[in-house]
């Protein structure tokens, strides 16, 4: 019995031994599910814009040397609106395929079409119809301060409340995004004292829940952690009338792009290109200024 | 009006069973264990070659109404304990209390083993897993604690979640939907060390039950199974002590009575050590340092009940539950002070009196009180050394449930053909879902809480386990459940049927339907059994759960072999499960964005998911061998229009096959040897495929086709500089394919157990070695992309790893009794 138990104790070191072994183990790319390089599609149509313009690149295998894929330049892009159809041309200068309102209006309640094929064989599509345009109400802007939280510190920082409302269209069903600038006066740490313009989103707004009633879209603009003080004098805000495509795929990107818990549920990615990735969305944009006193 | 019809048809039923007889006796009494007078649940009472019989109640009392007869036999038989059989002249009603003596270690099975066991043909019940828990002592254990939840796992049709945790999932349901009951006291979070154990010390229970389907019409709250435990009520005639001394944690436990025969107590606690082990350790590295920190975890949990028995009549039972896990960090300087914890914990209450009327009719009262709370804690004081300025930070997170329940049953055994049970339940939650409270010297008191939500559940029913023939067994029941909170309340039947016919003597077919309403949700981002989980009731926007189940199958006995085997096929269907939104997770409840605070609602989407299978298993109970053999086969979909674009995607436990095997062989009185072996499909997870630049819009009137390709912009809402010169907004993302499309490698491992029992002079003492995952293999545990450094050409590539975090685990213990 003595020996057994000699043993046995012999046998529980060579087990801890071993378990003290690494326990990460790489895995062969084959066992994820198969991901041929695909094409990615971005346009975005609207009756209010000077210039079509779409980009064209392509997804990665995530198993590689990292990184993104280089735009696709010598595609052909034809857009339709169901009786004509055109060309897009890739401009170098510019950067992505272009094409004149002049050649081809877009306007509200048609159904336009893309097609895209590259020389090497592939080839997307897509749909997407021009919404009606939305005015809006009223844009406001208010101040005050907040207190936040920063690694369990306090902190007291000046921010600003923007507002849009409008009234949105009963009996359909209606996609919005807002989108903003801010331009001030920023001082920043060095007495240096300039003008800029800030972007801020507004993010999106379904009807789901409030068909036909009066909507709001708010956001906390908070100047640049390096600006000591800043006067903010204009408000420029655009409200984006939008189809499902635009309004799904902006808001799958916006997810994503803020989520960076890892326990939160990953958050894909909408697309509505035919055989790739991507989006082609309309939206019809109407604007509105407010000089801050 | 359905509620109406039903309890019209039940009076009728009983009222003509009522007018039938003719000179009918009642015998009744409770059934005891020989020596610690523990009342035992479910033992069988019934009249050799018929089909006349009882079991008793979770108070061990029985009671059968016969007719009159000069002479009547009475078999009362119980797994695990000695035959006994009395015969009686039934002239009058009588009382008779019986001891059942455990049967004795490694006897054969006695080859007449008819009903020496439950068998599984004779029970109306299906889907329903019963393990003694003299075999869960008996199965490998991990790290050396024993685990009623881990090896509940082991059953078909149950499922475990990640690798080494004690979260269950029961026919494609989640952790959530489990009704875990101690005592009646609901357990909220049965989960220790972030779900690595459970909460229940198996040394402080007398019984476990599982029930998958069929569910009877007393229980109620959760959509996919009921977890019952219940206590022991310590021994009646002597004292007696258990205990055990393990790697990570020692346990006793100690019975006895307070007045003999009349009244007993027993306490039982457990607690891990490695913080008070690591201690010195974490010291002597610091000595002479200016900063000391201390750091620990612990966790501990006591159960202890006390019973008086006031005679036939009357008995009382207290008993609760008290547990806790405990992170704390501190670090002391001279000019400052650091602290920061973690603690949650269970504790439950549950006071009850058992009254007879008569001698068919039994009663219950319970009044319960039931307690989860998680808290996080940080302080930080500074004195400044020049100024002598202190400055106090502190910061507390509260989220929590309570409840107060008050629950009556009725028991009622008019004749053999009938046993009825009517009862109620109210329980009066609260819930905290959270709360953060921050004080700080320079803006004194910061506070943002969601405001506690109050809530009444009530549910009443009835159902009677009715034989309208010798071949057919049926429970009939009904449950009506309300649940009522401001601006909302439901009322809501639910039906319940369960049937068994006997084909042959051994062989029975059993189906069932239920319908199960659910009004409490946990919201979970990890299905690990985290604390920070979080229990919310249902509102005006969030509806409850509800899921229908059918189930049927055969249930076959070899008495000869004592063997049992059933099959079941299961088709569930549920509404309104409740998931996070896509990139949603608790911390945003407390986003504090001024004008865009958030209800915790707003994370929340709500969808439906089915699952079917067939489940397959085949136990031993008793004799020198037993165990089981589990096999399961099934699919679980979900389908959330908010969720993978609204297509249908399989959760991630969704699992196509499930076996486990597990045996147990007495080698001698002196060693037991132990073996399972578990095999599960990979789960359905989310890995990201490939990535691309995603452009997205950010169109402007301001530009005109000016020759700008940001970076950073595009439906984000940070800030870009001068973004008006902007069109297209690049950000490289990541494309995940279909919702959970990636399957992970399959799980199998195989653990090894061996026991030593040698009777001392005042003791028996247990040497046990378990070995966990004993041919090492490496189950995922989770998968993440990586970036690794080619060392020879100095090129990065993202590889994709799989992290597995138990290799071989061997542990042993030291367990006693007296």
């Amino acid at each position: 019995m003595k020996n057994i138990k000699i043993l046995i104790f012999l046998i529980i070191n060579l087990l801890v031994f071993w378990s003290c072994n690494s326990f990460i183990t790489e895995i062969d790319p084959s066992q994820l599910p198969s991901t041929d390089s695909k094409l990615v599609l971005s346009c975005y149509i609207s009756p209010q814009d000077t210039i079509i313009s779409a980009k064209l690149t392509e997804t990665k295998t995530v198993i590689s040397t990292g990184g993104t894929k280089a735009d696709i330049t010598n595609a052909t892009m034809k857009i339709s609106d169901g009786t004509k159809t055109i060309s897009m041309i890739y401009d170098t200068n510019l950067l992505y395929y272009r094409a004149l309102p002049s050649q081809m209006s877009i306007s509200v309640g048609k159904t336009y079409t893309m097609t895209v094929s590259t020389p090497d064989g592939r080839s997307v599509s897509s749909k997407c119809t021009v919404p009606p345009p939305v005015t809006i109400k009223e844009i406001k802007v208010d101040s005050g301060t907040a207190v936040t939280l920063k690694k369990f510190n306090v902190k007291e920082v000046k921010e600003y409340y923007l507002k849009l409302i409008w009234q949105d269209l009963p009996g359909t069903v209606d996609y919005y995004r807002g989108f903003g600038f801010v331009t001030g006066i920023f001082k920043d740490k060095s007495n240096t004292i300039s003008q800029r313009t800030d972007g801020v989103d507004f993010t999106g707004l379904d009807d789901k829940n409030s068909d036909g009633q009066l909507l709001t879209l708010n956001v906390v603009y908070q100047p640049a952690k390096n600006s000591t003080s800043a006067t903010i004098q204009k408000l420029t805000v655009g409200l984006f009338h939008a189809d499902i495509n635009y309004f799904n795929y902006h808001e799958s990107l916006r997810k994503q792009r803020a989520n960076s818990n890892p326990f939160a549920e990953p958050v894909l990615l909408y697309t509505n290109v035919d055989g790739g990735f991507g989006c082609f969305g309309a939206y019809n944009a109407s604007w509105k200024d407010l000089k801050v006193k | 009006m359905i509620i109406r019809k039903i309890l019209l048809f039940f009076c009728l039923l009983i009222s003509c069973q009522l007018f039938a007889q003719s000179a009918k006796y009642t015998i009744s009494g409770y059934v005891r264990e020989k020596g610690s007078q523990e009342h035992l649940i479910g033992v069988n009472v019934y009249l050799p070659s018929t089909s006349t019989g009882t079991a008793t109640n979770t108070y061990g009392f029985y009671s059968l109404t016969l007719p009159a007869a000069d002479s009547v036999t009475l078999v009362f038989s119980y797994v695990g304990y000695e035959r006994t059989i009395r015969k009686i002249a039934l002239n009058k009603s009588i009382e008779l209390n019986i001891t059942l003596a455990t049967s004795v270690e490694l006897q054969e099975v006695v080859v007449d083993a008819k009903r020496q066991q439950e068998r599984v043909s004779e029970s109306v019940q299906m889907s329903k897993i019963e393990i003694p828990i003299s075999q869960i002592k008996k199965v490998p254990t991990f790290l050396g604690e024993k685990d009623v939840l881990r090896v509940l796992q082991l059953m078909p049709g149950v499922q475990k979640g990640s690798e080494g945790q004690t979260g269950i999932y029961v026919r494609g349901g989640g952790p959530d939907q489990n009704l875990i009951i101690l005592d009646d006291a609901i357990v909220y979070n049965a989960n220790h060390l972030f779900g690595f154990f459970s909460v229940f010390n198996g040394d402080a229970l007398k019984s476990v039950e599982l029930t998958k389907g069929g569910f009877p019409a007393r229980f109620g709250g959760r959509l996919s199974s009921v977890i019952e435990l219940n206590m022991k009520e310590g021994n009646k005639e002597k004292l007696h002590g258990e205990g055990g001394i393990g790697l990570i944690s020692s346990r006793l436990t100690l019975e006895g009575p307070i007045k003999k025969n009349t009244s007993s107590f027993i306490i039982s606690g457990r607690r891990t050590y490695a913080d008070l082990l690591a201690k010195p350790f974490i010291a002597a590295s610091q000595r002479g340092q200016a900063d000391q920190t201390t750091a620990g975890y612990y966790f501990y949990d006591l159960n202890a009940k006390v019973n008086y028995d006031f005679g036939r009549k009357d008995k009382l039972y207290l008993s609760g539950y008290f547990g806790q896990d405990k992170f704390a960090v501190e670090t002391v300087s001279p000019t400052a002070l650091n602290a920061s914890g973690m603690n949650w914990g269970n504790n439950t209450g549950t006071l009850r009196w058992n009254h007879l009327f008569g001698d068919k009719l039994f009663s219950n009262l319970s009044l319960i009180f039931s307690q989860y709370h998680f808290n996080i804690s940080s302080q930080q004081n500074t004195t400044d050394p020049n100024t002598n300025l202190a400055t106090t930070y502190n910061l507390q997170y509260d989220s929590g449930i309570r409840d107060l329940t008050a629950k009556y049953d009725l028991d009622f055994f008019p004749n053999p053909r009938h046993a009825i049970k009517v009862g109620f339940q109210t329980i009066f939650h609260r819930f905290t879902p959270s709360a953060v409270v921050i004080q700080d010297s320079d803006i004194n008191l910061y506070e943002n809480r969601i405001e506690n939500i109050d809530v009444l559940e009530s549910g009443i029913y009835v159902e009677d386990v009715w034989q309208p023939t010798p071949r057919l067994k049926m429970n009939i029941g009904l449950r009506a459940s309300s649940y009522q909170t401001t601006g909302k309340s439901y009322l809501r039947p639910e039906p319940r049927i369960a049937a068994a016919f006997k084909v042959k003597d051994d062989l029975a077919f059993k189906a069932s339907y239920a319908l199960m309403n659910q009004y409490v949700h946990l919201l979970s981002n990890t299905g690990l059994g985290l604390p920070t989980d979080l229990w919310v009731p249902s509102t005006d926007k969030i509806a409850p759960q509800q899921s229908e189940q059918i189930a049927a199958g055969f249930a076959k006995d070899f008495d000869k072999k004592g063997l049992t085997f059933t099959i079941e096929g299961y088709y569930k269907n549920m509404n309104n499960l409740i998931n996070y939104k896509e990139g949603a997770s608790f911390l945003l409840i407390n986003n504090s964005t001024g004008a865009n605070k958030v209800r915790w609602e707003d994370n929340i989407t709500s969808g439906k998911g089915w699952s079917y299978g067939l489940e397959f298993l085949l136990q031993k109970k008793v004799g020198r061998f037993s165990g089981w053999a589990g096999y399961t086969l099934s699919w679980t979909y979900w389908q959330f229009d908010e969720l993978n674009f609204g297509k249908t995607f399989f959760p991630k436990y969704d699992r196509r096959h499930d076996i486990s095997l597990v045996g147990i062989y007495e080698l001698s009185p002196k060693i037991t040897l132990s073996a399972v072996w578990v095999y599960g499909t990979g789960n359905a997870l989310t890995v990201p495929l490939s990535r691309y630049n995603a452009y997205g819009n950010f169109n402007t009137k301001v530009n005109n086709g000016n020759n700008n390709n940001g970076q950073n912009g595009g439906g984000d809402n940070a800030l870009v500089s001068n973004a008006s010169n902007l069109l297209f907004g690049s950000n490289a993302v990541q494309e995940y394919g279909e919702k959970n499309s990636f399957r992970a490698e399959a799980y199998h491992r195989l653990d090894l157990g061996i026991q030593f029992h040698k009777k001392m002079k005042h003791h028996e003492r247990t040497w046990e070695f378990s070995i966990y995952n004993a041919y090492n293999r490496s189950n995922p545990f989770f998968y993440q992309l990586n970036d690794k450094k080619d060392a020879t050409t100095g090129v990065t590539n993202t590889v994709f790893q799989r992290y597995s975090i138990f290799p071989i685990v061997p542990s042993f213990s030291y367990n006693f009794k007296f």
